[in-house]
């Protein structure tokens, strides 16, 4: 008898995290079935489509070439902002834990501050430093793919992106040095390495793990953006998914509300697949490192 | 080790400057890449806005025409009839928000998909990243959809009782909170995750072993090893909340009394159907804001003990 | 505004009635309080259901204006080069705002409706008259009715006029946006290629370019000899509508009408919900003005 009712609470206290999890998650899952439903349907009442199905949502893929101009450009975008972030929040992070320079506290405090300027308050002042970018030979305006790094290039949205990521990003890179070991940090310069041999060759695949989850984070944030590209590339082409899903509601032309919804599905399944898969990664942030963690 | 102790002890002051010089150089190569974007986008941006906040530039003074009127528009504000409503709002606004969901909803889910099968969990976890993946137009279509009238209005259509009336004028806050809300929590439901399975297994064991039950080993197990990632997401989504007004812009536009500040500040500045953009008047608000939030910063530092975390990093043997 | 010919056969009226009723806006001999009695009555009869009566526009929008114009507010003194607020019109406007809730015809809660099912409610007829703009009807033809038929679907229940007045015998009213095309001066871009973008300009700003457009996404014409091509004038709607231009108003250029527009907005939103009473909106509206606006408004009665 005992054994029995054990097992029942047992069982009990098994589900009862998912089933509370259900619970919680319930308006997500609903909401985005919504979505789903709706890029195949015309009308909805509800969940329930008004009318017959239809592929007339999706059409765009095979009737519009600019998106997957714009999918390129959107690709680009995060995989350089990527790469930025990663790159100088490695460096920067690695000195804001290791080494030792005036300056070092405050700024530490100053990028946590930074945090509190809304990008958007800083878009005009920002519109000003990309036009005197643009007067720079060569790097305002003719560097391939990216176009430069002025105003109305995709590099310079990369450049701003980039910036406005660092503060996270250093911190957590901080984090993440913080956590090896320093018998690893001193048998390394010991042996005669410089502080960038070092941080290259030793540290940084240790704390692979980390690295990763920053890359992950930034690649899916970059994916998304809009307000920076919307407000700093005038030209059509060079225009990024998100920017180009708010170009097609306006009000005085006629807007299909079931191909924004597709449009905005095609922006958010391959972040998704690419999220489902590194997930693993994201959730080392804290487990990097000789010293603690698993 | 004995090499870096003798060095250490041994070394005379001319010595020690060089090195302390050594490892600024060292430091700054370091530093300058990421120091000079902070300093192009982010440091000068500020000076310029804290100079526009100085200015009445608009679209009707254009770039040529404008004043400086040194704190008159600050004095607007201060004076305006709606600053301290606004103010009020957007408290109430980040700290629900923040209470409910970006540290609440976090932590909740967090614990509880840690608690089941890890595959299980991972789902979960990436179910809730959607909001924050989803382009904000679909994602708060989507809950203006919800909220509709019936026919078409999911939450209508299947709670009768809800009266059939577009619900959003109704209840304006509970969908800003929400809609915020289902995005902020992801960022702490990541943090949170991933610093409970750094827990080493063999301390979740034997607490259990111990005696205790799931919700002690919560309190005295897990919630400790939480404290940084605590600290850290309570700042930083504060700040996020303070300044985030794209989707209240999107949803409501600010209507049915949840202008909060940043939106306010938005409106002004850059967002007029008509073309009359004030930008040194939107730059005081932002001002405003930034100042308020630099000081909640300041004050999280101060509370979580912020010194703890940037102790000066071992002298090294060099 | 377009009305829903079959509802209003539905109550009664005859073909001719139907038929007559674009001229008696224009005449004014059909009211906004007419508007208003009609919707009632149908949504008593069961004609259409409570809360189908009348839909305006559902977001933040200048068409609204046309309310206020229909009480005889004006907007702009070009002579002083400043706005004007006419506090009578003003409340009126208001109060209609107010009374297309009251008497059943408008939903409470309606303003932030979504524009997606604003769109599928009217061009479906689920409603007895509506507020909407010229463009619309290519909008409902691509988008919501198309398998129904598109504009043939449209052209058989759905009628149009001017927005009725609110005075009686003064014609209806209709808002127009004009635009401007900008070139930006060699100072400014560092370009000097102005010359180009000018002929650039001038090649399309033809009536074929402007008619196919026009017919297309059924918008109005931008030039007058537009009116002579027969593309436009062979095109059912536009053709219908092209009276209208001889009734309508524009908003006024002024720099500070961003702010001016955003507070007749909000009071009105607030008179509408019943958060406070036309009256109190319209004095807190003129209040906010004055204080916003200044010297460049000229407060009347």
């Amino acid at each position: 008898m005992n054994a029995d009712r054990m097992t029942w609470r047992e069982r009990f206290n098994s589900a009862a995290p998912i089933i509370a999890l259900s619970i919680l998650t319930f308006p997500i899952i609903i909401g985005f079935i919504w979505i789903f439903i709706s890029t195949f349907s015309h009308t909805t009442y509800g969940l329930e489509p008004q009318g017959r199905l239809t592929l007339e949502n999706w059409s765009f893929l095979w009737k519009d070439p600019k998106i997957w101009d714009v999918t390129l450009n959107t690709i680009i975008l995060s995989v350089g902002q990527t790469i930025g972030v990663v790159a100088l929040s490695a460096l920067s992070g690695y000195a804001l834990s290791r080494l030792s320079f005036p300056g070092r506290k405050t700024f530490l405090a100053m990028t946590l501050i930074l945090h509190s300027f809304p990008a958007v308050t800083l878009l005009i002042a920002i519109y000003f430093v990309l036009r005197w970018i643009n007067r720079i030979p060569i790097l305002g305006n003719d560097i391939p793919i990216i176009g430069g790094f002025g105003y109305n290039t995709l590099g310079g949205v990369i450049l701003v992106q980039l910036a406005l990521q660092l503060p996270l990003g250093m911190w957590l890179m901080k984090g993440f040095f913080d956590n090896v070991s320093w018998d690893l940090q001193r048998a390394a310069l010991i042996d005669g390495c410089s502080h960038f041999r070092a941080w290259w060759q030793i540290i940084l695949p240790v704390i692979r793990p980390g690295v990763a989850a920053l890359a992950i984070f930034s690649f899916v944030t970059g994916w998304g953006s809009f307000l920076i590209p919307y407000t700093f590339i005038t030209d059509q082409e060079n225009s990024v998914l998100a920017a180009y899903l708010r170009g097609m509601m306006g009000e005085t032309a006629p807007v299909s509300y079931g191909t924004v919804a597709a449009v905005g599905l095609f922006q958010l399944i391959p972040v998704m697949i690419f999220f489902i898969f590194t997930q693993e990664y994201l959730m080392n942030i804290f487990s990097g490192g000789s010293k603690g963690g698993t | 080790m004995a090499v870096t102790t003798r060095t250490a002890t041994a070394a005379p002051p001319k010595e020690g400057v060089l090195r302390k010089l050594r490892s600024a150089s060292i430091g700054f190569w370091f530093m300058s890449p990421a120091v000079i974007l902070v300093v192009l986008f982010f440091f000068i941006p500020s000076i310029i806005v804290f100079g526009l906040s100085m200015t009445n530039l608009s679209t009707s003074t254009g770039f040529q025409n404008y004043d400086w009127v040194g704190f008159e528009n600050y004095h607007k504000i201060f004076t305006h009839p709606d600053a301290g409503p606004t103010a009020l709002r957007t408290i109430f606004y980040v700290g629900a928000t923040l209470a409910l969901f970006n540290v609440g909803m976090a932590l909740v889910v967090a614990l509880l998909s840690t608690h089941i099968p890890r595959r299980a969990g991972f789902i979960f976890r990436a179910l809730w990243l959607l909001p924050r993946l989803t382009p904000s137009v679909i994602y708060i279509m989507m809950w203006k959809f919800m909220a509709a009238a019936s026919p078409y209005g999911i939450l209508n259509r299947y709670f009768p009782f809800l009266g059939g009336q577009n619900l959003l004028p109704d209840a304006p806050w509970v969908f800003v909170i929400l809609t915020n809300g289902f995005i902020g929590a992801s960022f702490g439901m990541i943090l949170f995750a991933s610093a409970i399975e750094s827990i080493p297994r063999d301390f979740m064991n034997a607490a259990l072993v111990d005696g205790c039950n799931a919700w002690q080993r919560i309190r005295y197990v897990i919630l400790p090893a939480l404290r940084w990632p605590l600290l850290f997401v309570t700042t930083y989504q504060t700040l996020s909340l303070l300044t985030s007004f794209e989707q209240i812009f999107i949803l409501t536009d600010g209507q049915f009394g949840t202008e909060v500040w940043a939106l306010w500040s938005y409106h002004r500045a850059l967002s007029n159907y008509w073309g009359n953009f004030q930008w040194g008047f939107g730059a005081a608000l932002a001002v405003v804001l930034v100042v308020i939030g630099a000081v909640a910063a300041v004050i999280y530092m101060r509370f979580f003990q912020f010194n703890q975390l940037v102790q000066e990093p071992l002298v090294e043997a060099l | 505004m377009f009305f829903n010919k079959t509802k209003l056969k539905e109550l009664g009226w005859s073909d001719d009635e139907i038929a007559a009723l674009p001229e008696k806006i224009k005449n004014g001999e059909f009211t906004l309080d007419d508007m208003i009695a009609t919707a009632k009555e149908a949504v008593e009869k069961g004609v259409v259901e409570p809360g189908f009566g009348y839909w305006h526009r559902p977001t933040k929008g200048g068409d609204f204006l046309q309310y206020y114009a229909a009480y005889g507010g004006r907007l702009y003194d070009p002579e002083q080069d400043k706005l004007i607020v006419s506090k009578g019109a003003l409340t009126n406007w208001y109060a209609f705002q107010r009374k297309v809730v009251t008497e059943g015809i408008t939903p409470e809660n309606y303003i932030g409706t979504e524009f997606a099912i604003w769109h599928d409610t009217v061009s479906h007829g689920n409603a007895l008259f509506w507020n909407g703009g010229v463009w619309q009807w290519a909008d409902w033809a691509e988008n919501y009715v198309k398998d129904q038929g598109g504009q043939d679907y449209l052209f058989d229940f759905v009628g149009y006029a001017l927005q009725p007045s609110g005075i009686e015998g003064q014609p209806g009213v209709t808002l127009s946006h004009p635009l401007v095309y900008m070139i930006t001066s060699e100072q400014a871009s560092g370009d000097s290629n102005q010359d180009a973008a000018c002929a650039l300009l001038a090649k399309t700003t033809t009536p074929e370019v402007n008619t196919m457009h026009a017919v297309e996404s059924t918008h109005l014409g931008i030039l007058k000899s537009q009116s002579q091509d027969s593309e436009y004038t062979s095109d059912r709607l536009l053709s219908d509508t092209l009276y209208m231009l001889d009734y309508n108003f524009y908003q006024p250029n002024h720099p500070m009408y961003g702010p001016y527009f955003d507070i007749l907005f909000d009071n009105m939103v607030k008179a509408e919900n019943g958060e406070v009473t036309p009256e109190q909106a319209a004095e807190d509206a003129v209040q906010l003005l004055q204080s916003e606006i200044g010297d460049a408004l000229i407060v009347e009665d």
